[in-house]
This record gives C-alpha cells, structure tokens and sequence, in this order.
C-alpha cells in the first residue's frame, strides 16, 4: 500500500517556540486517519504546513508524492481542505459558492451537491453567513467532495457544533468514507469523532507525535493501575512507560503504556498491598496520556508496532 | 477560472468602488460648477489644472480608495481566514494575487482616470471658464494619477506582508507614499511616470515574493 502522506522531521517554530517538533508521519492511502491533541498541540500547524499554508523550518513533507510546499495545480485537484471554522465568502450564496468553486475543477459532481443540498434542505439562495455552523460544515463538506479528490484533509471540522451536529457531520463523512474509499486526515480535540471514523490515530503532544498506531491498539495498550499501600505510598517512582502518577492517601495510580513483566516487576518492587489492573476506554486513555507531564510521555506506538510485528515476524 | 476570480474580486470591492464613483461624480460637479447638492456653491473652478481645488480633492479620492483598496484586497481577506479555502484551490498564488491587483489597479486607474479626463474635457470646453486652457496643462494631474498605483501597490503590500505591529506593517505604505510624493511632484512628467513605474514594478515583485513565502 502506497503512502498519501509522508512527512519527515517536520518542525516549525513560532516566535522561537517549537509548535511542531520533528513530525514523521506516514498515512496510508486509503485510511482515515484522525490526528488528536489538545488545543494548542500542533495539529493545525501540522495541517497547515501539509497544506502549503505554512513553510516548515525543516523536514519535509510529501502528499500524493508532490512536496506540500508545491503541489501542482493537477496534484491539488486531487487534494479536498477543510480548513478549520470553514472558512468561505460570507456575502456568496450557497448557488454562489458552488459556482464560484466549480470553476476551478475540471471535473466536479453536480449531482452529489445537489444530493447533499437536498438532504440538508439548503437552498441555493442562502447566504453563506446566515447558515448555522453545522450547516456551514456540511456545505463545505459538499464543495469539498465534488470534484471527487483522492485525499481530504479536515482540520477540527467539527469544532464549535453541539453534539447533534457533530453526529450528523459524521454520519455525512462515514457515508462518504464508505462510497469512495478516499484517504481522509483529519484533526480532532474530541476522541468521540475520531473513534467512529479513524481506523489509525496519531496523537500530538506538546508538537510532539507521541502516538502513531490503530486505534485498537492505543485503546488496549493505556492502563490504569491502582496501588493500595499499608503506610505513604514512595516518592520515587521509577516504572518503564509511565505516563502519569496520581496519589490519593495510601493508595498511588499510575498510568502506564503496556503493562508487561518488566512493568509488573517494576510496580511489586515498590511493595504496595494490593495491584489493580484496569482498562481505560479510549477517551480515559486519551485524557490520561495527553494529560501526563509532557517530558516523561513515553514514545510508545510505533515502536511498539514495529516491536510487535517483529516477533510475529520471528516466531513465523 | 479567472473570470470567478475577476467577479469575486469586483463584487468584494463594489461597495468601494461605488462610493468611489459617487464622491468622483460630487468632486465633478463641485469643481465644474454644476449644482447636485443644496450646499454646493456652483461656482465652478476659475482657472482649470492651475489654481483651483481639484487637484486637492482628487488626491483625497485617489488616495482615499487606493490605501482603502488595497487593504480590503489584501489584509481583509487574511483576517477573514478566507484565504485558506481561496489558496487551496488549483490555481497558482501568482494568478490569484495578479487577478487582484490587476482588478484593484484597473478599479482605481479608471474611476480617478474617468474623473480627471472628464474635468479635462469640462475644461477644454468654450465657454466654461474665463481662462486659456491647453491639454499640456492636465500633465501634471495625470502624473499626479499615475502615482497612486504606487501607493495602491504600497497598501496592498502592507496586508500581505507579515508584521509584527502597525508601524512595520505600514512601512511599504509609507514608503510608497513618499516614492509617489516625489513622482507626483518632480517637475518632468516624464521622470515622475519612470519613478512610478519603476516603483509599481518593483512593489509587484515584492507583493510576488511575499504570497509565495509568508504563512497564512
């Protein structure tokens, strides 16, 4: 399988802060790949620089095999952008908007806006400003997808709507998804939209890819484990893939990537009373691990891919 | 595809350019003595493109729409956010951003070269003044016209280049506005069309220089 996006070491930095900090990242074509991060995390940037909307300070970037930072005219007829807070000329109608688009693509599917203005009864004659955010997202969805693109880059496309909304734009990006097989990016603060579409998540910390993995493999891999001890628990906590510590009277927990024997060892070394092991659904997950003090997050995802499919690799 | 960019660019900037037009007709009738408004003296000017007040009400206007002009072309776009739907379309920045400043350039050279040629063309008519009129006289106001595509270019500059407070992001107008001062004011006609010439094209390059590389 062919990779959509490929960035390599990209960095950017604003007033000598590092926003994005060496992101590599490959997004298989064909995926949907939803990039998560608290806000201020990178994502944007990210996007921005993938997007040709930002120069990168270093490392490189790659969509559909073109430099992002020159996609050719061909190459962008392929590329569908949401930017975030869809942006779009709020004096056009929504008849307006299409036509003004439309001119730019030789090749663009009337039909399906027709479809997706009937389905969402938006008439041609509306202002673009007074539709509601939602509705704004699912016009700019429509423009977005008829001329048919291989790639969808949508950045926090569903920041700002209520939760009716956001169920409703997902459902229109599922259908999509499921009709054309396209490789769709998008960015996300709310783990809830990127656990019904994403089947691979990539998580920003501080700028920092933290996370690159399935999104399965995420939700199984963060655990929580509750130490009850019989006086104060230590101060020093020394357990390989910690990413927070939390300590309530006698008893300490920690959140951990992976929990295997040298983990274990690890916690018995500390002789607590009781261990508790516990799963951690994704948004739990997602908290805890974007939460975690930022320097001590441990790398975990694709090194751990990569570990796991060695030894698959070994045992065959 | 230019012809959407050309009509986005006009019906963004035709409340503008109808105001333009509006206080061009007003300066017209003011300085030609024809009567539109209850306040106006009718009186006319009394001697055409040497002593009389048009000079200073076409800069007002010239200048007025030019600064305005540019500014809404450029920065209003940015602060908008709409760049980032318009730039991703499949068109280069380099026809996008020519498309404005061709409709921006073309908007305002033709309401004050309208303005200025209709004043002349009162002037040279029998009759309407008591004073000797020649057409080498209008010289100096169509140098005078010319040298506010300079400041235009200086405005539009000054939205697209990145800044990081108001004094450095208004340099380029400022020093626009000086260059077209001088270009405006040299006693050779034709030394003030090479300076505004010369200063359009190398503003031209710059504005180039700075929608391939600045962020959005």
């Amino acid at each position: 399988m062919t990779d959509a996006i490929i960035t390599e070491r990209l960095t950017k930095h604003y007033h000598g802060r590092r926003v994005v900090d060496s992101l590599s990242l490959r997004v298989p074509a064909g995926s949907v790949y939803g990039l998560l991060g608290r806000n201020g995390a990178g994502k944007s940037t990210a996007i921005k620089m993938l997007m040709g909307m930002v120069r990168q300070d270093s490392g490189s970037a790659l969509l559909l095999g073109e430099d992002a930072a020159n996609v050719s005219n061909a190459t962008r007829e392929r590329i569908a952008y949401l930017a975030e807070g869809h942006p779009l000329y709020g004096w056009m109608t929504i008849g307006q908007a299409v036509e003004f688009t439309r001119a730019f693509y030789p090749r663009w599917n009337d039909v399906l806006v027709d479809q997706i203005l009937d389905h969402f009864e938006l008439s041609r004659k509306q202002r673009y400003r007074r539709l509601s955010r939602g509705q704004q997202a699912q016009f700019s969805l429509a423009l977005a997808v008829a001329p048919d693109p291989e790639l969808l880059v949508l950045d926090d496309p569903t920041l700002g709507m209520d939760t009716v909304v956001r169920r409703d734009f997902l459902e229109s990006l599922i259908q999509i998804i499921q009709r054309q097989g396209r490789t769709i990016l998008f960015s996300s603060h709310i783990l809830g939209d990127v656990e019904r579409v994403a089947d691979r998540i990539g998580i920003l910390v501080g700028g920092v890819l933290r996370v690159d993995c399935r999104t399965e493999t995420f939700r199984e891999s963060v655990r929580k484990i509750v130490l009850e001890f019989v006086g104060t628990p230590p101060d020093a906590i020394d357990v390989p893939g910690l990413v927070s510590c939390r300590q309530a009277g006698t008893s300490l927990e920690l959140v951990l990537v992976g929990y295997d024997n040298a983990q274990r060892e690890a916690v018995e070394a500390m002789r607590p009373q009781t261990i508790e092991v516990l799963d951690l659904n994704l948004e739990d997950a997602f908290i805890e691990y974007t939460r975690g003090p930022r320097r001590s997050l441990p790398l975990f995802a694709t090194e751990m891919e990569d570990a796991q499919s060695a030894r698959v690799e070994g045992a065959a | 595809m230019l012809k959407a960019l050309v009509l986005k660019e006009l019906r963004e900037s035709a409340g503008l350019i109808a105001v333009a037009v509006l206080v061009a007709v007003l300066i017209l009738a003011e300085t030609t003595g024809f009567v539109l408004l209850p306040l106006q003296s009718g009186a006319g000017s009394l001697y055409p493109f040497v002593n009389d007040s048009f000079s200073r009400y076409f800069c007002l206007l010239a200048g007025g729409l030019a600064i305005m002009l540019g500014f809404k072309q450029s920065a209003w776009e940015l602060w908008q956010g709409n760049y980032f739907f318009l730039l991703h379309r499949p068109a280069s920045r380099q026809t996008i951003f020519g498309t404005k400043l061709a409709v921006g350039l073309v908007a305002l050279l033709l309401i004050t070269g309208c303005l200025l040629q209709l004043y002349a063309l009162w002037a040279a008519m029998p009759g309407k003044h008591a004073t000797p009129f020649f057409w080498t006289m209008t010289a100096g106001a169509w140098q005078l016209w010319i040298s506010f595509s300079v400041v235009y270019l200086g405005a539009f500059l000054s939205g697209v280049r990145p800044g990081r407070w108001f004094g450095s992001r208004l340099l380029p107008l400022a020093a626009s506005s000086a260059i077209a001062f001088i270009a405006a004011l040299v006693p050779w006609w034709w030394l003030g069309w090479a300076i505004a010439l010369v200063a359009s094209a190398a503003l031209l390059i710059v504005i180039s220089y700075y929608v391939e590389q600045r962020d959005y």
